[in-house]
């Protein structure tokens, strides 16, 4: 590492065990949960195993990409030089229409002082690296409501 | 486990640098301890250290203990003191060992900080550094700020209510030399003015980092009762854990944390209920988490801690004392051993000016990683 380039965040591992199917469905403009091939449970975030069967079978389930913002924080102070710049910036919890999971993602398109509880989110997608991108949301219907 | 009994406590100063080891550290507290107790350091014949720090065998060798029988290392982040607390009553209680050193030592300012410390510590690495850090989300005031803005929407939790804990630790802390806030009172419009860090909350809403160790021991209770001071009991001690131990977000009911399970049992075991504790140490890593155990331990209701704390509630003099010694927010973070230590105080009368008056029953609460949660409650 030279460090002379701009700073990338940190990366997932397109090629982990657990999460590796969930980075390939990102990196091609989808998201998906997990779920129980056995009792068909959704679980998230994605495990070897299924919290209801033990080890079963996983597979993966395409979601919408809808949510809600059922909480975030407002970052000004940050351990990851490639976010530096960005400050103040939101990260939020997104709690999906179509599957019991809530999700973790970079809020997007709109000021963080703009930001309401509840309000309707919509995934996006940014290419941080060849083959790998990241799950960012932003106001549903692209813009502050 | 209630045949057991704190018999000896020990601390070093706090600091932003110590200028030592936290080895040396560690070792200066556990001897402390013992002095405390009247016992020379070779009856230690168990050992219990924190997760992040030095190892049994670094306290074997330091003190030169000729033969210890028990070691055991909890794992639930911050709480873990509190477990371990339990743990060395286990031991105690089992005849695995008899007189048992539980200590936090580290240079959590100077040396390993709370970012580099959690990296190594934290449950769910997979998620940490895939499914959160990618993102920009890396450090426990994230985590736990989140938390509180969800407080915040469902029950009406306001900014006030978490500057008021802040206060009433500050206050806590004028009265406490040894306290890293002594001699730094504050007000509300300090709090409010200080600059964000992950919002809701503000610098000010965040714990101390600390450099610095203390250490207590514990024996069987006939065994307490010939040493130098009034013991201690031990006598209600759990542990508990969320679901979802490794991962904040995606617990359906997002509130239910391991206190939630622990303290009922802790309380049931001391055959005391919440209303007949007359102080109590919560580990306040930031301002929210107060409230949330305040509620989840069973002193009010969910939803209302923020009232609960309002107007002085946990200052001393208050409804509920909380952390008379200015806590990890105005004392200083050693993941809560100073807690542990100042319940013994305050039970044992040698609070001071901070005393507690007539404290009989106290509760102390550890928080942990994603809501580990442990509980003593220790009674005259």
């Amino acid at each position: 590492m030279t460090g002379r380039n701009a700073p990338t965040p940190p990366l997932p591992d397109p090629d982990d065990p657990v999460l590796g199917g969930y980075w390939a469905a990102v990196a091609r403009g989808e998201l998906v949960v997990q779920r129980c091939a056995a009792c068909e449970q959704v679980q998230w975030p994605p495990r070897d195993s299924c919290g209801r069967c033990g080890p079963a079978e996983l597979r993966w389930l395409p979601v919408a990409g809808t949510g809600t913002l059922f909480t975030w924080t407002v970052v000004h102070h940050t351990t990851v030089a490639a976010y530096a710049g960005a400050l103040p910036f939101a990260v939020g919890v997104v709690e999906l229409d179509d599957a019991p999971a809530r999700m973790l993602g970079r809020l997007r398109g709109v000021p963080p002082e703009k930001l309401e509880m509840d309000m309707p989110v919509e995934v996006a997608f940014e290419p941080v690296a060849p083959g790998i991108a990241l799950p960012v949301w932003q106001p549903a219907g692209g813009g502050p409501r | 486990m209630s045949g057991t009994c704190v018999a000896g406590i020990g601390m070093t100063e706090f600091s932003r640098a110590s200028g030592r080891s936290a080895e040396r550290l560690a070792v200066e507290a556990a001897a402390a301890a013992c002095a405390d107790a009247g016992l020379p350091t070779s009856a230690v014949d168990g050992i219990v250290p924190f997760p992040f720090g030095p190892s049994a065998e670094d306290l074997i060798a330091g003190l030169g203990l000729p033969d210890v029988t028990f070691t055991g290392v909890p794992h639930l982040g911050g709480a873990s003191t509190v477990a371990g607390l339990r743990l060395a009553a286990l031991a105690v209680a089992s005849g695995a060992a008899t007189c048992v050193l539980v200590f936090v030592a580290r240079n959590g300012r100077s040396g390993s900080r709370v970012e580099q410390r959690i990296g190594v510590l934290l449950p769910g690495q997979r998620y940490r550094r895939q499914l959160e850090h990618p993102h920009g989300f890396t450090t426990p005031a994230q985590w736990y700020s989140m938390i509180a803005r969800r407080h915040m929407h469902e029950f009406g939790t306001t900014r006030e209510h978490l500057g008021e804990v802040a206060l009433a630790m500050r206050a806590h802390a004028q009265l406490n030399p040894h306290a890293q806030m002594h001699g730094r009172p504050m007000t509300m419009e300090q709090y409010r003015a200080s600059r964000p860090i992950a919002e809701p909350y503000l610098l000010l809403d965040c714990c101390q980092e600390t450099d610095g160790a203390g250490a207590v021991l514990v024996v069987a209770a006939d065994r307490a009762r010939d040493l130098r001071h009034r013991p201690v009991r031990l006598a209600g001690l759990a542990e508990g854990h969320p679901d979802s131990p490794d991962d904040l977000v995606n617990r359906r009911d997002f509130f239910t944390v391991g206190l939630t399970r622990a303290a009922p049992r802790a309380f049931a075991m001391a055959g005391v209920t919440p209303s007949d504790v007359d102080a109590a140490m919560i580990y306040d890593c930031f301002t929210f988490e107060v409230i949330q155990q305040l509620e989840e331990a069973g002193f009010c209701a969910r939803g209302e801690g923020g009232p609960f704390v309002a107007g002085g509630g946990i200052a001393l003099g208050g409804r509920l004392p909380v952390n008379p010694h200015g806590g990890l927010l105005s004392d200083g973070h050693i993941a809560g051993m100073n807690h542990v230590v100042e319940a013994v105080v305050q039970l044992r009368g040698d609070g001071g000016e901070r005393q507690v008056p007539g404290a009989e029953v106290v509760a102390v609460t550890g928080w942990g990683d994603m809501g580990d949660g442990a509980i003593a409650v220790m009674t005259r």
